[in-house]
């Protein structure tokens, strides 16, 4: 009964995946056949051409990943004084704000100033602006390492004769490793998951997998469409597949939003 | 301050800006100070039943979510709370998919041409794809409030096992069942109002982001009435700029509102932090 | 070596400590010999811990002097003065094994690693910590953990030595064994120590001076007889408690 159960919430949670799968494979798929009429590959073997998927799944790679490094560290460096702040109510407030907003009024409100700045449908632009989200969101994982046992860590070192540096680099980033290679992973997906601010900020002229599994869709084309899911879905569930097979940090701070 | 500059500094140059623009003082079309996009905007019935059916959406989606998840905590905590010691469940799945992704597969299997309506037709309830009483594109956007439950579901499961394990709210319900209640008084007077209360700022936040979410709407939502997040993009245009003074009031008023809403729900730090200081 | 008159050891003169903006203790003035202990004892929340984290250079002092072996510390940063503060939780570091926990400190200084083996060895040896090397801080006992907590401590070779509490939550029999191993090591390694303690007969177990701490100051006392003598430290209570138990009828 318990098994049966289990082995339906994998169903449940596995047959999109499988159906997106479906869909990225059939040559003919026409209504109402529940299984494909004829199959092919052409949708992946097509990846490496130019122009095509390959390259907007390269350009979401870039730009993912820097906008994690660069959020991740910013964050991890900052979140101390964010913690120490006096106005620590309403320094959650702002950075909760990000993300209770919807990321397109975000994008509308920076998109003129972007514009200006010569930033607008450039893979800088659209990465500094999913930045902000990614920043605001580092911060606030961090926020939750200062916590009584971290700074008694950090005295502990200190009286033991480590510089500030020294217990940085000898304690605290080894205390703090698991929560930066969540902060690392969360910012990256922030990113790779983004359509609203790829759309207003790089103005149609970048062109990301979210925004090309858009563009298929509304073409119709939904074998190219399930194939860019598919890309999408990979960072992600290759992150969790790593997670599966580690034990949970045991003193990192605790998740806050 | 670093933080403050970093996140503070964007968020305040996109709302002047907006403001600016929405009064005419900015932009392609300045003209000097007017309120005629305001005006516009205020007395527009849409501007307001976008904005009624965003807070819907997100109300509804999040309502199903919780209520859900309770569910899940009371009738399997051991499924719940297993997954944070031992890596993965399914549960954490959805986590692992974009709003963009579960708008696509929400058509591919809730549309009338989708999975779902190809097996009605072989079973022989259907005969057409427009039989299918798909909830995608309704007016009372079932479809957006489906898949987005769908994703957050999941994650409200395992959310509420994290807390519920971090305030030891299995021995609390142990507590309360010993000193006479039912399980599902136990549940409903002990273990709910703890993992809730708990999880209150996070909840709150989820609503202001699911009232506010864009790719799935704008993939399953119904061409009347729009979130508010379709309406400003649909007000913003890509090549037509006569209307986006418009789209930059309606993102403004938004953002006030979110802005006042978040205020209220973040105004209590949870307790596990608080306590911690000392 | 121990002349009559030390002039080594810590000496405190005129410090207050303060506390969120608050002035907790006021006017401190005590010496510590070199090579003994300063038992001191106080109520929770009388300012001990605060005391403590001040002189470690942890905490916020508002006025005094802080000498440690005639130079003056007061004004520098933690890591400079030579004071190594033991908190009343073991914190080991959880990402070191116990070998590495208690190298800590010599590493830092960057020697060489036949040197930290020839400074660790020993003290795994007299802290009964044989075996215990490549473990897990996390999987060890209170007691060990508290043992690893002291040797990384001693490894350093501290001119000062602060004890917060650090046996409170371990068990009586193992408590009783770590004053006993705290006495020992003393003694033989010669430590200046401070360790502050709400518990009596812990105070009077490891102490060789004696002070307490109330009502916003700290009190000295000029040898153990003076200590006990003083009725607000409960010795001659305690005495009278354990008479009174075995009478027929009882304590009240």
């Amino acid at each position: 009964m318990r098994r049966a159960a289990g082995i339906a919430l994998w169903a449940a949670f596995l047959a999109p995946v499988a159906l997106l799968l479906g869909w990225s494979f059939a040559w003919r798929w026409p209504w109402p056949a529940p299984l494909p009429e004829r199959w092919q590959a052409s949708a992946w073997t097509g990846l490496a051409a130019t122009g095509g998927l390959g390259a907007a799944a390269l350009r979401s790679l870039g730009i993912a990943g820097a906008v994690a490094l660069v959020a991740t560290s910013l964050g991890f460096v900052t979140s101390r004084s964010a913690v120490e702040a006096r106005s620590g109510v309403a320094l959650r407030w702002l950075l909760h704000l990000p993300f209770a907003l919807s990321p397109v009024v975000l994008g509308v409100g920076l998109e003129y100033s972007f514009l200006r700045a010569g930033l607008a449908g450039h893979m800088v632009g659209v990465a500094l602006a999913q930045g902000i989200l990614a920043y605001a969101y580092a911060v606030i994982l961090f926020c939750g390492l200062w916590n009584a046992r971290t700074r008694a860590y950090l005295d502990g070192a200190a009286t033991l004769g480590a510089t500030p540096r020294q217990a940085w680099i000898r304690v605290l980033l080894p205390i703090a490793r698991p929560l930066v290679v969540l902060c690392l992973v969360q910012t990256f997906l922030i990113s790779w998951f983004d359509y609203a601010l790829v759309l207003l900020i790089g103005e149609g002229r970048v062109a990301t997998l979210t925004t090309s599994l858009y563009q298929f869709l509304l073409a119709g084309d939904l074998r190219l469409a399930a194939a860019s899911g598919l890309i999408l879905l990979l960072p992600p569930v290759i992150a969790l597949a790593v997670r599966a097979q580690r034990r949970p940090p045991t003193f990192a701070g605790e998740w806050d939003l | 301050m670093v933080v403050w500059a970093l996140v503070g500094g964007p968020m305040l140059l996109g709302v002047s800006f907006m403001a600016a623009y929405s009064l005419g003082l900015a932009g392609l079309l300045a003209h000097g100070l007017s309120f005629t996009a305001w005006a516009a905007v205020l007395r527009d019935r849409v501007t307001w039943i976008s904005l009624g059916f965003s807070l819907w959406v997100g109300a509804a989606s999040l309502g199903a979510s919780i209520v859900g998840a309770l569910l899940v905590l009371a009738l399997r905590p051991a499924a719940a709370m297993a997954g944070e010691a031992v890596g993965v469940t399914p549960w954490f799945l959805p986590i692992a998919v974009p709003p963009m992704v579960a708008g696509l597969t929400a058509v591919l299997w809730l549309g009338n041409a989708g999975e779902l309506a190809r097996w009605a037709y072989a079973l022989g309830w259907i005969r057409r794809p427009a039989e299918f009483p798909s909830p995608l594109y309704s007016r009372d956007g079932l479809g957006i409030i489906v898949t987005q439950t769908a994703l957050v579901l999941p994650f409200l499961v395992v959310l509420f096992g994290r807390l519920a394990r971090l305030h030891r709210v299995g021995e609390l319900v142990e507590a309360a069942r010993t000193l006479g209640a039912s399980p599902v008084g136990a549940w409903r007077r002990v273990g709910t109002p703890l993992v809730l209360r708990a999880a209150a700022p996070t909840l709150g936040v989820y609503f202001l982001a699911l009232s506010g979410a864009f790719e799935i709407p704008l993939l399953v939502g119904a061409s009347y009435p729009t979130m508010l997040s379709i309406r400003v993009v649909q007000l913003f245009g890509q090549f037509d700029l006569s209307t986006r003074p418009q789209a930059y009031a309606v993102a403004l008023l938004y953002t006030l509102v979110v802005a006042a809403c978040s205020a209220i729900v973040l105004r209590a730090r949870p307790r596990a932090a608080r306590s911690e200081g000392a | 070596m121990t002349g009559p008159v030390s002039p080594q050891g810590l000496r405190v003169t005129g410090l207050a400590v303060r506390l969120g903006g608050r002035t907790i203790l006021r006017d401190v003035e005590f010496t510590v010999g070199h090579r003994s202990t300063l038992a001191v004892i106080g109520a929770s929340g009388s300012g001990k811990t605060s005391l403590l984290r001040v002189l470690a250079g942890l905490g916020d002092a508002a006025a005094g002097c802080i000498e440690v072996d005639r130079r003056r510390v007061d004004r520098l940063p933690a890591h400079r003065r030579g004071i190594v503060y033991l908190n009343q939780e073991p914190l080991l570091f959880p990402h070191l094994d116990v070998r590495a926990n208690l190298a800590f400190g010599l590493r830092l200084r960057s020697r060489d690693a036949a040197r930290v083996a020839a400074m660790v060895d020993p003290l795994i040896e007299a802290l009964g910590l044989q075996g215990l090397e490549r473990r897990d801080p996390l999987t060890l006992s209170g007691g060990e953990r508290q043992r690893v907590a002291f040797g990384r401590a001693l490894a350093v070779e501290p001119a000062v030595l602060l004890l917060d509490e650090p046996f409170a939550s371990l068990d009586p029999a193992t408590r009783l064994a770590m004053q006993a191993l705290f006495r020992q090591v003393a003694r033989s390694r010669g430590i200046t120590a401070i360790f502050v303690t709400h518990d009596l007969k812990e105070c009077l177990r490891v102490g060789d001076q004696f002070a307490a701490i109330r009502d916003g100051g700290c009190r000295l006392y000029e040898d153990r007889p003076a200590f006990c003598a003083d009725p607000a430290n409960g010795v001659a209570a305690e005495v009278a408690f354990w008479s009174a138990a075995a009478d027929a009828s009882g304590p009240d």
